[in-house]
């Protein structure tokens, strides 16, 4: 979407993936030869209603978990045709991850939670150093650095573990409901840093959420229903609109989504 | 469902936190059980009744002791374990009151829990002290040179079920009553507590190190009496160092290591240390207590195998010897004879000295006071010759100088090494020597027959004494020295039967008495294994209940690092880094503790002991290998089942 030639950093065909009950014959279809494609540089959200298949994407998007049928690329490769070891190596490279939950590490500092992947792939301390600077004052975290997790909030956490899906460039961002755990203001400044990540850092974002609100800061919307695709909504003029048409999408959504606004 | 339901469904989710404790316990109770057996075992009792076997009643009260032991030491282990189980298990009662359960109720369930495991260990280990017990029988059988048939003893049952029984139950009651009232909101918040970042004193750090130093060097330096009066300061010292040095010491060390960047920022170095730092604090009190427990069990250990090595050994000098005086020196045995025995047994004879000596009367005059005393003299060159052939320096005596030859240095008795002379009158002649040198050599067994003070003089001088001793102060002493020794046994009984009566009490031979010795200390060290055993395995299960404490919250952070891209290998490095520093830590403090220890041992005896320790740690380092390994697999296993 960025200027030039397109790049596609994610594409998804046929994706299926069955779930089956243990001891019984019920097979549930969690998502339903879903496709999508993903270019490099854009911010895409992914909505839904509650056992829409979202977190099943996103699961297998993370390549932590095995998909029934269908392909995933990315960068032109398929994650599923490596070994588990080149997995772990393949998710640390390629993929940054931000979860509800934040997921830091409570016996690190803030730095060390951020800087984990570069350690783990060996890097200079010196250049690791740089590398955290960068990021933090991009994200507005460098005067918390060296606290524990506890420490700070709930916000600081959740862009501490931005950064550290960040540090390492990764081919796409994967955050899954991160403003689930944060409060309005938390959410604001959170969304806030993740669209200035994706326009001056040219990072490729996709998320999955709840949130209209936190969906409005996305250039593409992604909504699926049942484990099938359902509609897209492309963001077109500024922030408030987009709000608004993707709250006119979900009421089209129907069920029990609209209880959860 | 009733409470001893949700009680027992609680032991088998929460197996593997129990599975250690329950082994320790059933160890205790196997142990406990195979003594009682031997204890009450009719063949021992009817033999000790009948007052046949001073030696039985000896190992008897030793068993006695050791089972006193193992009560006393469970009773400090289960409570030690039962404290830990409940403190772990804050969020799980809080969520039980908070469906209204009772504070009694929790109470019973808690008692019933622990029937259940008490009962469980009660059955396992008597099981399996049942059927160990006939090996255990064989075994003391033939130390002991008797036939032990297997037997069960109901007295031996019933004293096992009631001693556990009431320990398990007594504990478990008083335990579950110590259960404090919080708060539900405090108790279900418990677990999710953020830790305190670790926090060390400088001083405290620096002190214990200093402590430990100063220990070790007085257990290196002190000598003879100043061992035992010793001993008791540098334990206190030792130990308050060692739990400063597991409380700060350590965690200052891993927090300076953490700083190093190239170490820190090197791969999983950075998460395994700094997890490491939480977990050298929370378990600190566990480990110095796991370092102390090892610590007392290999110098135990290290004591008696050492005595084991070296006590047979001592005080024994030639292979065989034969003295003959009086009647005998008339009709001399046949040395053909002997020798002949000895082919007969494809024993090789190394040496055959034979020396004569002079049993005389005299006096010592130690400057201010005189004394009269038997003395032994032999001449220079005979007792080189001894000497030679024992593979020992040899030695000079001037004319009109002694050396006295004292059999070892005897502890705490600390020689004159003053001016001493000799005295004697000889058929209106006197002689005097003056004392130049004492040696402490086993070249005889005269010295420790009480035959008096062994007396080295210049060749000339003792032909003197020789050519005017009478009958009776004539002592002809054949040495003899063969190549493996170890196989003599049955060829010095036959010599002894074929040599009679008439050389009772004048006939000698190392293998006998090493034999002797060697049966009863190997008894002590058989017996003293099984409670070095259970002093091992419930060392390392204190390390196993805090390591498996922490196991979901691991599980969770090693979660986290997967979903980031750690590999499986890198997670189980660092694992393996954790428990390897949790169980070889303490193992390594033990380690150092007992081989200053046994440093002191040796100096007290005047043994280089080393070869000794060096083998029983080599021992437990397999074994602690083994236990490090069974537990780094349990715990990944567990950490990758709850990962999923």
């Amino acid at each position: 979407m960025i200027g030039g030639i397109e790049m596609t950093v994610l594409e998804v065909k046929n994706l299926t993936k069955i779930y089956k009950t243990k001891g019984s014959n019920i097979t549930v279809c969690a998502l339903d030869n879903f496709d999508m494609r993903i270019e490099e540089g854009e911010f895409v959200g992914i909505m839904g209603p509650s056992g829409s298949g979202k977190t099943t994407l996103l699961n297998m998007l993370a390549t932590i978990d095995q998909p029934s049928k269908g392909k995933i690329l990315m960068n032109n490769k398929n994650p599923y045709e490596l070994k588990e070891r080149e997995l772990a190596l393949f998710r640390r490279r390629n993929l940054g991850f931000i979860f509800q939950e934040f997921n830091l590490l409570d016996s690190l500092s803030i730095k060390e939670n951020i800087i984990l992947p570069l350690v783990l792939e060996r890097m200079h301390a010196k250049e690791i150093e740089k590398k955290v600077e960068e990021i933090a004052a991009v994200l507005n975290i460098k005067d918390i650095l060296n606290k524990r997790i506890y420490e700070v909030s709930g916000g600081q956490q959740q862009r501490a573990a931005c950064a550290r899906a960040l540090i390492n460039h990764p081919s796409i961002i994967l955050a899954d409901e991160p403003t689930g755990n944060l409060d309005s203001k938390s959410s604001y400044d959170l969304m806030d840093s993740l669209q200035k990540i994706n326009k001056t850092q040219k990072a490729t974002i996709l998320m999955v959420t709840h949130d209209p609100f936190a969906a409005s800061f996305c250039n593409r919307i992604i909504m699926i229903k049942d484990g099938k695709f359902f509609l897209e909504i492309n963001k077109s003029s500024n922030r408030q609109v987009f709000f608004n048409e993707i709250l006119d999408s979900l009421s089209l959504l129907g069920g029990g989504y609209n209880e959860n606004l | 469902m009733r409470i001893s339901n949700i009680a027992i469904k609680n032991i088998k989710g929460n197996l593997y936190r129990y599975i250690m404790y329950y082994l320790s316990n059933s160890f205790a109770v196997s142990v406990f059980f195979i003594f009682a057996s031997f204890v009450f075992h009719p063949v021992i009792k009817s033999d000790i009744d009948s007052g046949k076997s001073a030696i039985y009643a000896g190992v008897v009260s030793g068993m006695i002791a050791c089972q006193v032991i193992i009560v006393a030491f469970s009773i400090l282990f289960v409570i030690f374990s039962t404290s830990i189980f409940l403190k772990s298990r804050g969020k799980e009662f809080g969520l039980l009151s908070l469906f209204g359960m009772t504070k009694d109720q929790i109470k019973v369930y808690l008692v019933i829990e622990n029937t259940i495991m008490g009962i469980l260990s009660l059955v396992t280990g008597i099981g399996v002290g049942m059927l160990f017990s006939k090996l255990f029988f064989m075994i003391m059988g033939s130390f002991l040179g008797i036939m032990i048939p297997f037997h069960i003893s109901f007295k031996a049952l019933g004293i096992t079920v009631l001693v556990f029984f009431i320990l398990f139950e007594v504990i478990g009651v008083f335990m579950s009553l110590g259960i404090r009232n919080k708060d539900i909101v405090d108790q279900l918040k418990a677990s999710q507590m953020p830790k305190d970042i670790p926090r060390f004193s400088k001083i405290k750090a620096i002190l214990g190190v200093l402590l430990l130093l100063a220990g070790y060097i007085i257990a290196w330096n002190v000598h003879g009496v100043g061992v035992i009066t010793a001993m008791l300061p540098v334990i206190l010292i030792v130990v308050i160092g060692t739990y400063f040095v597991f409380t700060q010491f350590s965690i200052a060390m891993a927090s300076q290591l953490c700083k190093n960047k190239k170490i820190f920022y090197n791969q999983v170095n950075m998460v395994a240390f700094s997890q490491m730092i939480f977990k050298l604090q929370d378990t600190a009190r566990v480990l110095f207590l796991a370092a102390i427990l090892g610590a007392v069990t290999f110098t135990a250990t290290e004591t008696i195998y050492s005595f084991f090595v070296e006590v047979p050994k001592m005080g024994t000098a030639q292979d065989i010897a034969i003295i003959e005086r009086n009647e005998n020196l008339e009709n001399p045995f046949n040395e053909e004879e002997i020798k002949k025995i000895l082919l007969e047994h494809d024993l090789e004879i190394k040496s055959w000295d034979e020396v004569t000596m002079v049993q005389q009367k005299g006096v010592k005059n130690q400057g201010h006071e005189e004394e009269e005393e038997t003395f032994l003299l032999i001449s220079n060159s005979h007792l080189n010759q001894l000497m030679h052939s024992l593979g020992k320096k040899s030695i000079q005596v001037r004319r009109n100088e002694a050396i006295y030859n004292y059999q070892f240095d005897t502890i705490g008795l600390s020689h004159e090494e003053e001016k001493e002379e000799l005295f004697f009158i000889k058929d209106g002649k006197e002689k005097k020597f003056e004392v130049t040198d004492r040696i402490y050599e086993t070249t005889t067994y005269f010295q420790s027959m009480g035959c008096g003070r062994l007396v080295v003089l210049h060749d000339q001088d003792f032909d003197w004494f020789l050519e005017n001793a009478s009958q009776e102060q004539r002592i002809q002493y054949t040495a003899i020295n063969i190549k493996n020794w170890r196989q003599s046994f049955y060829a010095v009984n036959e010599i002894k039967d074929r040599l009679g009566e008439a050389y009772q009490g004048f006939y000698f031979s190392k293998i006998v008495p090493y034999r002797a010795a060697r049966i009863s200390f190997g008894m002590i060290l058989f017996i003293g294994f099984f409670i070095a055993f259970l002093f091992f395995i419930a060392a390392g299960s204190i390390i196993y209940f805090k390591l498996f404490n922490e196991v979901t919250q691991d599980a969770m952070e090693y979660s986290i690092l997967t979903k980031i891209g750690t590999t499986k290998q890198e997670i189980k490095k660092i694992i393996t880094k954790q428990i390897g520093i949790l169980f070889f830590l303490p193992f390594f403090v033990s380690t150092v503790h007992s081989f200053f220890a046994l440093k002191s041992l040796s100096n007290l005896l005047k043994k280089n002991l080393f070869k000794e320790g060096l083998i029983v740690m080599v021992a437990y380092l397999i074994f602690q290998v083994i236990y490090f390994s069974i537990i780094k697999i349990l715990y990944i296993n567990k950490v990758e089942s709850i990962k999923r």
